[in-house]
């Protein structure tokens, strides 16, 4: 399987989880489960809440990186380590 | 407008919140800045409660310095070693940060001492910062009229080439960066900013990078994606400490960083095509006015009940500061793009380009 393949699948796979997150996300704003959530602070459970805060920007951060460099892949542009010449050689 | 539940009677106005995190996100992925220093008034601008936008600022800057370490990883711009070792000190200087702010604050003098020394880190900092990078393109504007074709080697600065000679055992190699340094130094380095970073309530980056490059003797673009690595966990144990005490609005921040991850891309892939010194001018300039933002904040402070006036405006300068380092970036992108092309720039911009991608 070529690499190009192989980044296309990947990116699809990419963009449904980060779908299924953004969709969940909003499905739990729009029922005010969030602000029941943000009230469990208030109780036992909001290590429940820390977590989840935690969770889902760990989550989106990851999904949403990963996602964006298979998209650049895709589009062809060539990902490598800049040359900078004053920097480079700025170190010796 | 969008309202969220956490805030009732709060009605934001979500396009400008898309802004903000794509804007901060140019400024993240472009300078290596968590970005949080901007982020947080201009959500208060938006009508958050401060407390809010502090928190909810550190819970996007988590999730945005994710996006944008995964790309200066890919960019190779990330020095994992270096990064888990100056963590480890910035986190415990943190800490110490926050005891000295809660001491301040039980004394009554909170706003005062954290605005002053953020004055003083900011103008010392930025003025230093503008200061090498001016002269830093005044070297390469000569070289190309002399029609050079490639700038000389740009000396790590005096102190960076000190403290590398000092042996302190153990003394580390940190292969990616290419330097080696005592462990104390770099230690000592994350801690000093850890303490400033907690002091002011930031996540530090706009400290970090230029002591990672006047300091430590990083490349730039090195220490951009080095501080981004680090910014992911202070970050996050400030999204941690900030959600405990109910400070943040989850689902504001989810959007931001959704808009923030495509401006992530943009900042970091922009630096492909511009030279070190023009990220370091930049980043100079971007806190030359946040500066200006805390002190107008601090005459507010000072002044009490005339504060008003003191405040908007301290707003205002922070807000545009964020729009001119985004048409800045954007002028640089596009007068580099056209350099690759043959086309004719002006002479002045040529030394704040890249001719190597």
């Amino acid at each position: 399987m070529s690499k190009r393949k192989k980044d296309a699948i990947w990116l699809a796979v990419l963009s449904v989880a980060c779908g299924l997150v953004i969709w969940h996300a909003i499905c739990w704003y729009s029922t005010e489960f969030h602000l029941e959530m943000f009230q469990w602070l208030q109780t036992g459970r909001g290590y429940l809440t820390v977590l989840y805060n935690l969770g889902l920007m760990l989550v989106l951060g990851l999904l949403l990186g990963s996602m964006m460099i298979k998209i650049t892949d895709l589009i062809g542009y060539k990902v490598d380590k800049a040359e900078q010449v004053d920097d480079k050689k700025g170190r010796q | 407008m969008i309202t969220f539940p956490e805030l009732p009677g709060v009605d934001i106005n979500i396009l400008l919140l898309v802004f903000v995190g794509f804007g901060a996100g140019i400024l993240s992925g472009f300078a290596g800045v968590g970005g949080a220093f901007i982020v947080t008034p201009a959500l208060i601008i938006l009508g958050f409660p401060a407390n809010f936008a502090v928190g909810t600022g550190l819970a996007w800057v988590m999730g945005s310095s994710i996006v944008g370490a995964f790309r200066h990883k890919k960019l190779g711009n990330v020095d994992v070693k270096l990064g888990l070792v100056i963590l480890v000190a910035a986190m415990g200087g943190m800490e110490i940060g926050v005891r000295i702010l809660n001491l301040t604050r039980d004394a009554g003098l909170v706003d005062e001492a954290v605005l002053s020394i953020a004055i003083c880190v900011l103008i010392i900092i930025g003025s230093y910062t503008m200061w090498e990078s001016i002269r830093r393109k005044g070297q390469l504007d000569r070289m190309l009229e002399k029609g050079q074709e490639l700038p000389p080697p740009m000396r790590a600065s005096s102190i960076s080439q000190k403290l590398q000679s000092v042996s302190i055992p153990p003394n580390l190699h940190f292969t990616r960066s290419g330097i080696t340094i005592s462990l104390w130094i770099i230690l000592a380095i994350g801690f000093f900013v850890g303490v400033l970073a907690g002091i002011m309530g930031v996540g530090g980056g706009f400290i970090m990078v230029p002591a990672l490059v006047y300091v430590v003797g990083l490349p730039s673009f090195m220490a951009v994606g080095t501080d981004l690595f680090q910014i992911v966990f202070s970050a996050a144990y400030g999204c941690i400490r900030h959600t405990m005490s109910g400070n943040v609005i989850i689902f504001a921040a989810f959007i931001m960083v959704i808009a923030s991850s495509i401006g992530v891309q943009f900042g970091a892939l922009v630096t492909r095509y511009v030279r070190g010194v023009s990220v370091r001018i930049i980043l100079g300039i971007t806190i030359l006015l946040f500066a200006v933002g805390t002190i107008l904040k601090l005459f507010g402070v000072l002044l009490g009940e005339a504060s008003a006036l003191f405040d908007v405006a301290s707003m205002t300068v922070t807000f545009c500061g964020l729009g001119l380092t985004l048409i800045m970036i954007v002028g640089l992108f596009i007068a580099s793009s056209l350099y690759h092309r043959g086309r004719q720039i002006p002479t002045w911009v040529k030394s704040l380009v890249s001719k190597t991608t």
